[in-house]
């Protein structure tokens, strides 16, 4: 079986054992035709997950179009994409834009290993006014490098089935930013009447979001959420935080209003349960949208704010891409980056319905346009009344031994307090880095 | 007597293959409903409103995959066939110096856990051009099998001296009377070491995932993985996706297992 | 072969005898070599460099990116002095594989005397109890997952009728292990399974045929003559699942995600966190070290008691 494939593999064989020839180093990088391009711009891309159908690869080749510059996206798997990118970037020759996790941004920058766009933005005296401010900045280091670049963020709401509401009597949440009749206890009261043990059917689910403990310590009344603002202590075993979860966690443990944990250990269970109508509130970034829109054929949903109480805040996840300071075509990733940040881009982007894009024209036209759910502006409206939480040297590390701790107090066997106050040290020397 | 056993050994294998069976018909019966409707609780076994288009989704997706999983599993097999059936005969049957020091040395190589030493490998690759090409799916495993060489050692041992010896008495050189006398010997093992190489490298997500970028490289299992986001699993596709991928490991076992049952007169084990 | 080479140069005179009996085993040496040489070479060219680097780096502190700092043994006391995790995954490690591994190899040689019968229909059975070990492992934990919900699952559908009341499985910190290992049995029998009915196929018939006219029942048949023929694949599946079931936590991660608590969590998904998540690449090197030492003391030791009692004909 001789096919064109082998023939290109055997030769890069061949290349690859001479080894050191350039040669070598051309076959080893060429790709997918970027090395004989004839002269024009060209550039790799990879996201965490496909691109392919989804309104990012418009906006990549609309970019294409405009700018005359070719672009590669490589295959894209969200299993094991943490190690594939440290990976990538240890070999030395990383694609030349790539996703970036959120909370790998400061570590990243800190080893050098983003090159820091300011010099850009500067050069291009870029307007930076036109995107969401807190969410521009998000990638601002200490030392005011810019090493990473936010294309749009994803505000964490309620969702809910209005269909439900309806058949068990119960009024709608607001279709505006307020919290009349939508507090913590109107909530609660709405998930017991929306509960049906005999269908299955629950009321509410809060405690599986990973926004939802900064949003719902917050808007207990706790000034800085899960950490403090310099980073190095741990406040989310402070009484008043550890109030806010308890109550999200007697939503299942006391008023049985809740999913049970053991029925949530699978990645995206949750939007499977509401898909099936098992669930009336859900707490959920805007990222599940297409997949609902996909899924959800026989009853009606839409979104509303969080419940209010002391505050009435929501965190919100952001889309963060980054150019490697090793990437080898860096001014056409940062044409790229600008063009999807941009208002032509930020309107492709919009149609996905899975996040809000960073240019505010953009965003502003975030409207439902005949697809469920019908108050999908408020997404946008979230910008407004978004709580972050705090940056540390070790976000993860720490995330990695508070969360599997609260799993003890999500299975209803030990109160919250006790097994945060429980790490609380372990946590704090994690933060030191 | 005889029918007794006989009916009592069908019962317990009967309720085994039920135990293993079981999740199984669960997946495929997963994979055949509509994605709303995947998480029926009770589970259902069937599903009532098939959904055959799930496959079709899956398989728009595959040829080009297909056809380079198939390509480097059958360089696996083959490669590493021959290498391990070889190590394997001189380190159970040959006399040379260094022999134990050589066997224990490479089987500690494989007590130490890869992802110690991806990066440094990586930028090994890196540096040889292999970088997104296929050779580090099979060049490095079909030159390292050591697990494969253990149990080819193992099954050589079993073979009773009197072959051999009837070889070494017709004057056939050590290649002749290891691919002649010995090799033909060991089938059953080949065939096991074939089935589980084939495997490994069906499965193997983690290697074409960090060492290939270019699509048309790319394997099955990435095509597969790409079902999961980050905020959207399409359950039904990845099921029918995992059934798919299924079936071309038991079409190998399935052949394979032919040199399974050959030796099967062995009067032993009959009741 | 050295054997026969000797006697038949016996016959000559002492002096070519010696020069004779020395190239004869520098002949012997060679072909030896040879034959073990791809792999030699192989390991050499692939594996050497990397594991080189890797006890370079459990002595520094690393990110994988930045230059690599050097600071001695401090990786290794932090281990013992400073993490938390290291010493809970290296338990749970432990109680995984000491569970699993009789579990699997004790199930799998049951399977396989059953599949090495002639009888109707084996090679369905066969393929069956193979088919788990085929299957994608995500696809094999969302299936679990399903399987062990405490309300409506299986399991504990199947525990109610016998008038059990099943406990809540992966979101138990007492029986999440049990499940997780039960689980990983079932994926990982048809390796032993094979391996043990590869070696059933290659047992000589002689001490059968023997066997029968001593007038010796199928269970000592069993008993004297299968097991004590079958010792060299146990020893090999010993020491084989021993390593790798040190490194396997794709099914854990994708069923528990460690959890609850850590109480799933193992000591392989520990390094490949620390190197990947948290980017302490040199930590994580010296993590892996351990282990290392660990896993070939055990070896070692399978490997110096097999005198005991793996019998080769």
């Amino acid at each position: 079986m001789q096919t064109q494939l082998s023939n290109l593999s055997r030769r890069r064989f061949l290349a690859g054992l001479t080894g050191l020839t350039a040669a070598g180093v051309l076959a080893g990088c060429g790709g997918n035709g970027n090395a004989g391009g004839g002269g024009g711009k060209s550039l790799t891309f990879l996201n965490w997950e496909q691109v392919k159908g989804n309104p990012l690869e418009q906006a990549i080749q609309a970019f294409e179009k405009e700018s005359g510059t070719k672009v590669t996206v490589q295959p894209a798997v969200t299993q094991e994409y943490d190690t594939k990118m440290r990976t990538l970037i240890a070999g030395g020759s990383p694609p030349d834009v790539m996703r970036i996790n959120d909370d790998f941004v400061r570590g990243f920058s800190q080893q050098g290993a983003l090159l820091d766009l300011k010099p850009y933005i500067d050069k291009d005296k870029l307007d930076t006014s036109q995107f969401a401010k807190e969410t521009f900045d998000f990638p601002q280091q200490p030392d005011g490098s810019h090493t990473a670049w936010v294309l749009g963020y994803q505000p964490r709401l309620i969702f809910y089935n209005v269909d439900l509401f309806k058949q068990a009597g119960v009024p709608l949440p607001p279709t505006t930013w307020t919290d009349e009749g939508w507090t913590w206890s109107d909530f609660e009261e709405k998930a017991k009447k929306l509960t049906d043990p005999a269908k299955k059917q629950y009321g509410a689910l809060v405690y599986l979001d990973t926004g939802y403990e900064q949003t719902f310590t917050v808007n207990h009344g706790s000034q800085t959420g899960i950490f403090s603002k310099d980073g190095t202590q741990f406040t989310l075993s402070d009484p008043k935080e550890s109030e806010a979860l308890q109550w999200a966690t007697d939503l299942t443990c006391k008023d049985k209003v809740q999913p049970p944990w053991s029925a949530l250990q699978q990645d995206n269970i949750q939007n499977q349960m509401f898909a099936q109508g098992k669930i009336a509130m859900m707490f959920a970034t805007f990222g599940t949208v297409p997949y609902l829109r996909q899924t959800v054929k026989d009853f009606t949903w839409d979104v509303a704010p969080p419940p209010g109480e002391v505050e009435q805040k929501t965190e919100s996840s952001v889309i963060v891409f980054c150019v490697p300071k090793k990437a080898k075509n860096p001014d056409a990733a940062w044409d790229l980056l600008k063009y999807l940040a941009s208002e032509e881009g930020g309107k492709i982007l919009l149609q996905g319905g899975a996040f809000t894009p960073i240019n505010l024209k953009a965003a502003a036209e975030l409207a439902p346009n005949g697809k469920a759910p019908a108050h999908i502006g408020l997404f946008a409206e979230a910008a407004k009344h978004l709580t972050a939480t705090n940056q540390t040297k070790n976000t993860i590390g720490a995330r990695e031994l508070y969360r599997p701790a609260l799993d003890n107090a999500y299975n209803c066997e030990k109160p919250v307090a006790d097994v945060l106050q429980g790490v609380k040290s372990q946590v704090e020397n994690a933060l030191k880095g | 007597m005889r029918i007794v056993g006989k009916t009592s050994q069908y019962v317990v294998m009967t309720l085994f293959a039920v135990a293993f069976l079981a999740p199984l018909v669960w997946m495929i019966s997963a994979s055949l409903r509509p994605e709303a409707k995947v998480l029926s609780s009770p589970p259902k076994f069937l599903p009532t409103d098939t959904q055959w288009s799930n496959y079709g989704e899956v398989f728009d997706l595959i040829p080009v995959f297909l056809w380079n999983s198939v390509k480097l599993a059958g360089l696996n097999v083959i490669g590493i066939l021959i290498v391990a059936s070889m190590a394997g005969y001189a380190f159970a049957r040959l006399r040379f110096a260094g022999r134990d020091i050589a066997f224990m040395v490479l089987l500690a190589t494989s007590i130490i856990p890869g992802i110690a030493y991806l990066i440094p490998q990586y930028i090994v690759f890196q540096h040889i051009g292999w970088v997104d090409t296929q050779y580090p799916l099979w060049v490095p495993k079909v030159l390292t099998p050591v697990f494969a060489t253990f149990l080819m050692r193992q099954s050589f041992l079993t073979i009773p001296n009197e072959l051999e010896d009837a070889g070494k008495i017709d004057g056939a050189s050590t290649f002749g009377i290891y691919w002649r006398i010995m090799l033909p010997q060991t089938k059953p093992a080949l065939a096991a070491i074939g089935v589980f190489t084939f495997l490994e490298s069906w499965n193997d997500l983690f290697g074409p995932l960090i060492y290939i970028t270019s699509e048309n490289l790319q394997t099955l299992p990435v095509a597969l993985a790409q079902f999961q986001g980050e905020y959207f699993t399409k359950i039904s596709l990845l099921m029918a996706g995992a059934t798919i991928s299924v079936v071309p490991v038991i079409a190998v076992f399935l052949f394979a297992q032919r040199y399974f049952i050959q030796g099967i007169t062995m009067t032993g084990m009959k009741g | 072969m050295s054997m026969a080479t000797i006697t038949m140069t016996r016959r000559t005179s002492d002096a070519v005898n010696t020069a004779d009996v020395r190239r004869a085993r520098r002949k012997q040496n060679l072909t030896g070599w040879l034959f073990i040489s791809p792999i030699v070479v192989g390991v050499v060219a692939f594996q050497f460099f990397p594991i080189l680097v890797s006890i370079a780096a459990s002595l520094t502190d690393w990110n994988g990116i930045s230059a690599p700092k050097f600071v001695g043994l401090k990786n290794f006391s932090e281990m013992f002095t400073d993490d938390p995790l290291f010493l809970q995954t290296f338990k749970n490690t432990v109680y995984f594989t000491l569970a699993s591994i009789p579990l699997t190899i004790g199930i799998g040689l049951v399977l396989a005397l059953l599949c090495a019968r002639p009888i109707r229909g084996v090679a369905f059975f066969r393929t069956a109890y193979f088919a788990p070990y085929v299957t994608n492992v995500v696809a094999i934990g969302f299936v679990w997952f399903w399987f062990f919900q405490p309300d409506n699952g299986v399991i504990n559908g199947l525990l109610s009728q016998l008038g059990i009341n099943g406990p809540q499985w992966l979101s138990s910190s007492s029986w999440a292990m049990p499940a997780v290992i039960m689980v990983s049995v079932w994926q990982g029998i048809g390796y032993p399974m094979i391996i043990l009915l590869a070696g059933l196929q290659g047992l000589p018939n002689e001490f059968y045929e023997s066997a029968k006219i001593d007038g010796a029942a199928a269970w000592q048949r069993l008993r004297f003559i299968t097991l004590p023929l079958l010792t060299p694949h146990f020893l090999f599946l010993l020491i084989t699942q021993f390593i790798s079931s040190f490194q396997v936590f794709g099914l854990i991660y994708v069923m528990t995600k460690g959890g609850p608590g850590h109480a799933t969590s193992v000591y392989i998904y520990n390094i490949y966190q620390n190197a990947f998540s948290y980017g302490k690449v040199g930590y994580a090197s010296a993590m892996a070290w351990i282990l290392f030492v660990v896993i070939a003391a055990v070896t070692f030791l399978q490997w110096k008691l097999q005198k005991r009692w793996v019998f080769y004909t």
